[in-house]
Order: C-alpha cells, then structure tokens, then sequence
C-alpha cells in the first residue's frame, strides 16, 4: 500500500500522508467498501476519504445523505463531494493525493453491470495507477478483519512484485500469509524467468521441500524486506475455478493480486475472475505500486 | 605490496603490480566454457549450483564472493553429515563457514550489484581448467568505476585445498578501496571448538559439527598484492580482518586467498592438516598453486574427455557431464560415495542413491578405474550397515539403504510435506529393495571392465555374495513354483508395493546368478580365499546352487506371444492415461493425476522394464527390446531426471535416432538449462551421468562381452564424429568414430589385449599398441583392418 515506515516513527504531517479513498455511487452496495476501509486505514495509519462524484456539488451533510451513510459512520474520514465523470475524478484524486490507494466495490448494480467488474471500477483500475482493494457487493456478514491475506502466484516475475504489499500488510496487521499457485497441466507460453512448478518430483521427500523453498525465494528476492513467514499450498486445476474455491471454502480476509496492466480478455482472465467471483476483497496491485 | 602474513598492522613492502587475473585462462574454444552473463536474482540459485567448483573432497556453490540477498552460497564437504534437531530429521550434508565472503567498500560504501549500476557480470566456468572466474564492473553512486576479477579453484592436486583471487581496479578515480574477510560469520560462535591461530601467517580454525564429534578446520592466508601500499591492516574481533588502500586510476590491487579444510575423519589433527595445506600453498605462491592445480585439470581431461564434432552445445554439454562427474568424486578416500546432487547444492542433503552405482560407476570404470573402486569400497564399508538392515527386516545377507549418508544406515525421510498439503508416507526406505542389486550389479561391471581380482576377492565378493543371499531370503518359492519377491517398490515409484517389479526381479535374478557364479570363481581360482570368506560369513556350502535354482524359478513377467514383460502383476490391466510429453507437459503426471490414479494407471514414472533391458541387454532378444520399447516408452512420463539419458541410450542403440536426440537433449537442458525447475538445489549427477553413457554406451553403442568390448556406433546427424577414450584391463583404447563415411578406429596403449566385435559381429583380438579400423557400407559393417599405429 505504501512503503513501510518503521513502526515507532510518528510521521510529520505531509501532502503525501496515505489516504484511502472510498468512491461512494449513493448505492448499498457501494457501502460495503466502508468497514474494509477503515480496517485498513487504522492498520495502516491512512485516512479514509468518502468521495462522491455526481452532477452538481453537495455539502458534507447532503454527501452523506446522498450515499447513505449514517454521521457515526464517517467518523474520522474525510468527505469530499465532485463533480463529473466517477472514473475521472477519482483517478484526478489518486493522482493529487501521492501515496493514496482506492478501496470500493467491484460492482454495485448500476445500469448493464452484470457479474463483471463494474464501469467505474474497470476505469479506475486502468486509470488509477495506484492499489486498488475491489469488495464484494455482498461481503462476509461477520465484521471485517485482516488475519489472513492469500496471495495467488503464477511464478512469474511480472507479478511477483506485489508480494511487497502482502507482506507489509501482513506484518502490519500481524496476519498470517499463505501464497497459492495453481498448477496447470501444460505450459500456455509464460513470462520469461517465469517458475514453473516442478516438472517432476523424484523423490518427494526431497524434491517438494526444495521447490518450496526455491519458489518463494524467487517469489521474495525482490523484496526488501521479506520478514514476513511464508507458507506456500498448491493447487491443482484452472487457475481461476482453483482460487476462487479456495477462497470461498476457507476464510481469507484478502487476496493480494499482482497484475500487469492489462485487463485484455486473453491477458488478465484470472484477475477478471477473482475480483468478480471473490468473496473477501482483492487488493489489485501493478509492478511498482506496491509497497 | 605484499602484506607480511598473518601480522595485520604491519607495514609492508611494495612489490609489483598484479596482472590481471581472469584472462589468462579464458580458452579460445568456448566448448570449454559455461557463461553466464549479467545477473537475475530469480534464477541465482540455479547459477550457483551450475558454478560448482568441488574436486570430490570440497564443493563450494558459485556464489557472489560479495553476498546479495538472492545469494545461498554453501561449502560442502563430502562425508560430513549433520543431523538437524526434531524427530523426523535426517542426516544431510553440514555446510561449512562461507569462507569465500569478501566485502569490498569502494570510497567508504559497500560495493554491491544492488548499488549502483552494473557495467559487466560475467561468469565463466572453464571446465578445462576448473577454474570459475568472474568479471565484474560497477559504477557506483559517486560515478566511481571499479572493475573486479575472481578467480577461484578447488585443487585438485591438494583436494583440501581453494583457492581464491580478487583483483580490484579503479578505473576512473583514486579511491580507498577496502577488503574485509570474515570467514566465519555469524556460525563462529556456536560452533568454534579450537580458537584462531594466526601464527606463521595462516589462521586456523577448528569448528565441531553440530551433533557429532567431527571436527573440521579451516585454515586461511591472505596476501595483498598491489602498487599502493595498505594504509591500515586492521584485525577486527576474532575473525574479521580489513586492509585498506588508497588506489590510484587503474591501479590494481589483488588478494589472493589460500583456504584449507581438514577433517577428524581424515586427520588425527585437522588443523594441523588444514595449515600445512595452506603453508604448502603459500611457499609456491598463488600462481603457482593454481597453475599446478590447471595442468592437472588439463592433463586428466587429456587422458579422460571426449570429444564431438559437428555441435559445440552437444560438445559443451558432454564436457559438463564429465566434469561433474570428476567433480563429485574423490580418489583418495574409498569411505565416501556420491550424494544424488554431488557437491553442489543441498537438495537430497547428500545422500547416496543408486544413482551412483548406475549412472555414475560405469563412466569411471570405463575411464578411470581407481575412482571407480573407491565409490565401491563405500559399500563394503557399509556393508555392515546393510547386514543390519536385512535383520531389522527379517531377511539374510545385505539389504543397502534406499538412502544413506556417512555410515551406511538408511537415512530415508519418513515421509513428505507435499505443498499441496498432502502428508506423502515414503515407502522407498522400507521397499526399495533392488538397490541391493545394483550394487552387486556396479561391482561385477567394474569387475568385468578391470579385472581388479583384488578388489573382487577383498571386497566385492562379499557384497555379491552377502547380496544373492539377501534375495535368497526375500524372495517366496510359491505354489506355481516360481519364486517371487511381493511387496516391492521398483524404478517406477508410481506404483507402490506392487508383486514381482520386472526390474527387481530381474536385478534379482541375476544377483543370485552371481553370487552362485562368484562363489565357483572363488573356488576355482581362490580356494583358500573363498574358505575364509564363506567361514567368516557363514556361507554353506548348498547356498550357491540354491541361488542358482532360485533364479532359474524367479518369476519374469515375460510373455513370449507378445515379447513383453510385464511391469509388475496387474500392470497390463492397469487404466491407460494419455499425458502430454515434457515439451508441453508442465507439472509432474502422478501430481496432475493424483498418486492413486497414477497407481491405477499405466503411466510410468521412469524406466523400469527399459532399465532391466539396459543393463541386461545381452539376455534379450531384439525383438524383445524393440517390442518393450514400443511398449513402454510411450507410458513412460520422465519423472526422474534419471529416465531421459536411459531412454536415449536405448533409442540410440536401437536405431531410433531421433527419439535419442529428443531424449539427450532433454538430459542436457535439465541442468543447463534448468528444464525440470530444480537444479537451485544442485546440479543431477546421476542424469550426468547417465548423459555420458548415452553418448558412449548409447550412441557409440559400447558394451561389454566376454573378454572385451563391442561396438555398434550410430551417431546423430549432427555430429561428424566422436572420439573417446576408454580403459579396459588395464589397456587404453582410444575410440574414433566418423560419421561420413562411418568409419571407427580403435587405437590402443598400455600393455595387454582385448577381444572387439562390431556390432553382434565376430570378435577379433585387439593388442597393446595396435590400430584397427573398420568401415560401415551398405551391407553393414565390415570386418576390422589393422593399421600401422599413428605416432
């Protein structure tokens, strides 16, 4: 989410102090981005900015009462009302506010927004070029918290990037993290340097530990600071169907996804597929946006 | 300057100017050379394990001498093994102080590929020399740039000795440029037994492996060579010692490392070892210490490579295999095998497999049989060890470990933490059993290939006999009056406790043929010899015929309407599970299958019938081998790195030419390439291995018959031709082979003769001294001509 301070240093205030930034639509749907925000934003010291983007201009008082939210519930937060385009202006937020990740839902009903991720979301997570955490339109009913993070990982050095921002979350949070990488029967032409899984196991007893190891250190041997226990699991099969079980027959508070940029159908399937069918939030991060 | 040893803070006198270290040994012919250029830290690991430097004593991984964060550097010492707390763990190989650590501070900061940016990363392993040297240039924050050669070496004139040289120039600035070693690190004090002893210019350390009383020493001297002379020498602490010099533009300045391991298993006094190592270094000086250390690299190439025209990868490739073979293996010391990963990597902790026995005797009892005996002489010193298992079993004779370590105890893990989850129980150690066989089976080709009846009566006898005995008693003469050996794991461990494996009980047949014919050939030849073996291990005097009359009822799968041989009971009503093959197949079968489906399955992990025919092959009627090809080939799904060179043997000398190219290729990209993801954990010997017997044993087609050698070459398309030498009774014979016309010569030194065959062709005496060639036309070979020796 943003580079790790050390824990004792109480930080000056700056433009750049880390903010969380909570587009609201006037939806119920939208709402449930709220409790995940401010679990993040007190793990991480940020502030949560409520932002609502419509037709004309609102006071804090009529802001709340366009996107529904209860006083008590903006406590703490920042209220900031525009005009224009949804995407554009949160996108001109994240730009201004320096450090600044997104926290909202994938989808939240609006006009021809099926299963997918929803207009707004998709252009903010092309735009934005900052973290994107994307909530389930109907999140878990128990209260938000982070102790458990997954982070799906191809083996791929593209992507590996984002386990910066798992791990830092993770030891801010004090939550376990599990990396997952779904093994695929045949090779559908990968990144160069990318880890496969092992081609063969000869003697398991040796073979699996030393992968193990070997996976998640190329996994981390571009992190600074790997402090963080890793457990990797296997799985087998699609790599979407694999994840999305997984996620939704264990309790996981978030998926870390690093991604490249690119949300073509043939390139991005996997991440399309987790934030849509996801039932904890997925924070979304680009090679070097990450912490 | 030259620092006066081993007195940091003195001053010391300026001698000249080093010369750069690095070129000198670059060879013109890169088919001597591995590179590996720039740096990606997600695949150092794999580099490391490539650019090994060992000689069979020590093995030091090729790692940054500076360190970076993607670095695993280890130093291993081959039969030293410690065991890791916890109730589940097994010996593995103890990893020595990382004496190979230099920093070097450039202008105050720590010069680092991380800092900075990196104007050339070369590494080269010259396998001719076995020296890894590496150039290094860094322009570091302050626009400084310094350029840095290493060299390094494991000796093997003196295997306890390694050698290291770090020059250091400073291309565009005059700078103070630091060299701090710190041979110990942080393991200093939790293991030092014996304090630092600097006197005489050399440290030495004595450290106790951690849960045994094995002591190794490390001794170590240093000098500083350059035009400037060090303003300060500086001792920091126990261990760590800095010089500092202020370098002028393109000065160079060179420390030159002399590093020494001894052992208590080698030496009443290691330390006292380990320092005469070095002492015995320093009097030649470095040069020369390195140079006696190149020429007998380049004179045991002479006497042991081969050669191919036509393809440098392919050429570069054989030359690899071999230079991992001779890197793993020790001459000097007969109570030490190979572990599956030699000396280069931690993975499969060092343990003794049957790889070695296999894959890696033939290639040193064909070309250097002195090694080849002591990898032997490892078993007999363990053969107590597998007496004892045997007992622990229920069964007579010798039962070796599936894996072992120092003492010959199986050292089998229990079981395996798969990173799916699953606990896998390995089921190896406890059923395995054909390793037995092998050993046996290792003895007899040395045996054969040398006539070393020395070793055969001292050592080898006994491990045959002790063997056939073992098989005697593991196997049940049933109702259908076969005799069948149940409950077996075979190569194939997909398919567990299965009854009667095709390989086991074949291996185990002609155990117990041996060990019958063994003891006639004692009697025969060494009565008095054989009475003292059979007293000292209660052999009876009924036991041999019984073993023959055990084999000739040993149950053999084979059907003779089909030609095949079945893997195992059941095997042909298993289901048949089409995979896709390794260039598109990403993840093991069993893995993708599940291991119960892959054991209700046909798909086979690796050669199992194949492997019997192999090594067998002489039992088997052509059509037999081509038919189990055929058969099992297609099933079979390379689970091992083992699988493709036994494959491509077999395809070459059956005439498949291009399923034994596809098949070597897939050997050699295992470790240079890394195809199978796990060369991080070292580089695969026994595939080596195996990738020289199928170049020599499969393309050239050599064997072994009655009082001599045949050959059957059929080479790729793309080589032009292959020479080799290999070492039979005593003679060597050097093998010529030309692709266009096909042509093969055979020239031969040394004293003796031996009897050649073409082919399945007639033989014909070949003596000490003389040349034959013959030539293939469109009938086949022709007979062999004898040609005046070529001087």
């Amino acid at each position: 989410m943003r580079p790790e301070a050390p824990e004792s240093e109480i930080r000056a205030a700056t433009a750049e102090e880390p903010c969380l930034i909570v587009p609201l639509d006037g939806t119920r749907a939208a709402l449930a981005a709220i409790p995940v925000a401010k679990a993040l934003a007190a793990i991480e010291g940020a502030t949560v900015h409520i932002v609502h983007v419509g037709k004309r201009g609102l006071s804090p008082r009529d802001l709340l009462e366009k996107v529904g939210l209860a006083p008590e519930h903006a406590t703490d937060s920042v209220l900031q009302a525009r005009t224009g385009s949804p995407a554009e202006e949160i996108c001109r937020i994240v730009r201004e506010r320096k450090g600044s990740s997104v926290v909202m839902c994938a989808r939240t009903g609006g006009p021809g927004e099926g299963l997918e991720l929803g207009s707004v979301a998709k252009a903010v997570l092309g735009g934005a070029h900052a973290p994107v955490v994307f909530v389930p339109a109907k999140p878990r009913p128990e209260p938000f918290a982070l102790r458990r993070i997954v982070f799906p990982h191809d083996g791929s050095p593209g992507t590996a990037d984002a386990i910066g921002a798992a791990t830092h979350l993770a030891r801010r949070a004090g939550a376990e993290l599990l990396v997952l990488h779904v093994a695929t029967a045949t090779s559908t032409g990968e990144e160069a340097g990318t880890f496969p899984p092992p081609f063969y196991v000869d003697q398991p007893q040796h073979e699996w530990p030393t992968w193990t190891r070997e996976f998640l250190d190329r996994l981390c041997c571009g992190c600074e600071a790997p402090r963080t226990k890793l457990e990797l699991l296997l799985l087998r099969g699609d790599p979407a169907d694999a994840l999305v079980g997984y996620v939704t027959e264990n309790q996981v508070d978030l998926l870390v996804l690093g991604w490249r940029g690119s949300l073509a159908p043939e390139r991005a399937r996997v991440v399309r597929s987790l934030i849509a069918r996801s039932p904890c939030p997925v924070l979304v991060v680009r090679p070097g946006e990450g912490a | 300057m030259e620092l006066e040893r081993g007195r940091p803070g003195t001053r010391t006198r300026a001698v000249a100017a080093p010369a750069p270290p690095t070129t000198r040994t670059l060879p013109r012919d890169t088919a001597w050379v591995l590179v590996q250029a720039g740096f990606d830290a997600r695949r150092e690991h794999e580099v490391e394990s490539r650019f090994t430097t060992a000689n069979g004593f020590v093995g030091v991984r090729g790692s940054l001498f500076e360190g970076s964060a993607a670095s695993a550097p280890a130093t291993f010492l081959a039969g030293v093994f410690t065991t890791p707390p916890g109730a589940a763990s097994v010996p593995e190989l103890f990893v020595a102080p990382d004496w190979t650590r230099v920093r070097l501070g450039v202008g105050g900061r720590e010069l680092s590929l991380a800092q900075g940016e990196t104007l050339e990363h070369v590494r080269r392993l010259d396998l001719r020399d076995e020296v890894l040297a590496r150039v290094w240039r860094q322009r570091d924050r302050a626009g400084r740039i310094v350029k840095v050669e290493e060299q390094r070496a494991a000796s093997i004139v003196d295997r306890g000795l390694l050698l290291q040289s770090i020059a250091v120039t400073s291309e565009n600035s005059g700078v103070r440029i630091s060299f701090e070693e710190d041979p110990l690190g942080a393991l200093a004090g939790a293991l030092i037994v014996a304090p630092g002893h600097d006197g005489g210019g050399v440290w030495t350390f004595s450290l106790r492996v951690p849960g045994t009383e094995t002591v190794v020493a490390l001794a170590l001297a240093s000098t500083l060579r350059g035009a400037q002379e060090p303003v300060a020498s500086v001792r920091e602490g126990a261990w760590r010692r800095r010089w500092d010099v202020d370098a002028e533009v393109e000065g160079t300045h060179r420390l030159d490392r002399f590093v020494a391991f001894a052992t208590s298993r080698d030496h009443a006094d290691p330390a006292r070892a380990a320092r005469e190592s070095v002492e015995r270094a320093l009097a030649r000086g470095f040069a020369a210490a390195l140079g006696e250390h190149v020429r007998a690299s380049r004179a045991r190439w002479k006497r042991l490579g081969a050669e191919l025209d036509g393809h440098e990868p392919d050429l570069r490739a054989l030359r690899f295999a071999e230079h991992s073979l001779l890197a793993s293996a020790n001459p000097d010391d007969d109570r030490v095998s190979i572990g599956a990963r030699g000396l280069t990597g931690s993975s499969y902790k060092g343990h003794v497999f049957w790889d070695t026995e296999i894959y890696v005797v033939p290639f040193f009892a064909l070309t250097d049989p002195p090694v080849a005996r002591t990898l032997l002489a490892y078993r007999h010193h363990t053969l107590p060890a597998a007496r004892a298992r045997a007992a622990e079993n229920g069964f007579r004779g010798a039962l070796y470990a599936w894996e072992s370590a120092a003492d010959g105890r199986d050292t089998t893990p229990p079981f395996a933490l798969a990173p799916d989850g699953e606990v896998v129980p390995i089921l190896s150690g406890r059923l395995e059993h054909h390793i037995s066989a092998d050993v046996a089976y290792a003895i007899w080709t040395y045996w054969q290939a040398t006539g070393d009846d020395a070793f055969l009566i001292d050592q080898g006898a006994e491990i045959i006999l002790e063997t056939a005995r073992f098989w005697a008693s593991r196997g049940a003469l049933e109702g259908d009056g076969r005799f069948h050996f149940r409950n077996v794991i075979g190569p194939d461990e997909y398919h567990e406790r299965v009854d009667d494996d095709a390989f086991t009980n074949g291996m185990a047949q002609w155990n117990l043929e041996r060990g019958a014919e063994v003891s006639d050939l004692l009697a025969s030849r060494w009565p008095d010899r054989r009475r003292g073996l059979a007293a000292r291990i209660g052999l009876k005097d009924d036991e041999p015929r019984t073993w023959r009359d055990l084999a000739r009822a040993t149950y053999t799968g084979f059907d003779p309407r089909t030609g095949l041989i079945e893997q195992f009971q059941g095997f042909f009503g298993l289901e048949e599970v089409a995979f896709a093959d390794h260039r598109t197949r990403r993840v093991p079968v069993d893995f993708l299958l599940g291991r119960e489906r892959t054991a209700r399955s046909k798909v086979v992990k690796q050669p199992d019938v194949l492997m019997l025919v192999a090594l067998l092959w002489d039992r088997f009627p052509q059509a037999v081998r081509e038919a189990n090809y055929r058969y099992y080939k297609p099933r079979t799904s390379d689970g091992s790195s083992l699988s493709p060179p036994i494959h491509a043997l077999l395809a070459a000398r059956l005439g498949e030419g291009e399923a034994a190219l596809a098949s070597f290729e897939q050997t050699v990209a295992i470790d240079l390439e890394d195809t199978m993801g796990n060369s991080a954990g070292g580089v695969h010997v026994g595939a080596q291995g195996g990738l020289w017997q199928a170049v020599v044993l499969g393309f050239a087609g050599v064997r072994l018959i009655e009082r001599g050698l045949a050959f059957a070459p059929a080479l790729p398309a793309r080589w032009s031709a292959l020479r080799f030498p290999l070492v039979w009774h005593g003679l060597r014979i050097h093998v010529a082979i030309e692709r266009d016309p096909p042509t093969i010569e055979l020239a031969s030194s040394g004293e003796g003769a031996i009897l050649i065959a073409l082919e399945e062709g007639e033989v014909q005496l070949l003596r000490a001294g003389a040349r034959h060639v013959a030539r293939r036309g469109r009938s086949g070979w022709g007979a062999w001509e004898e040609k005046p020796h070529e001087t």
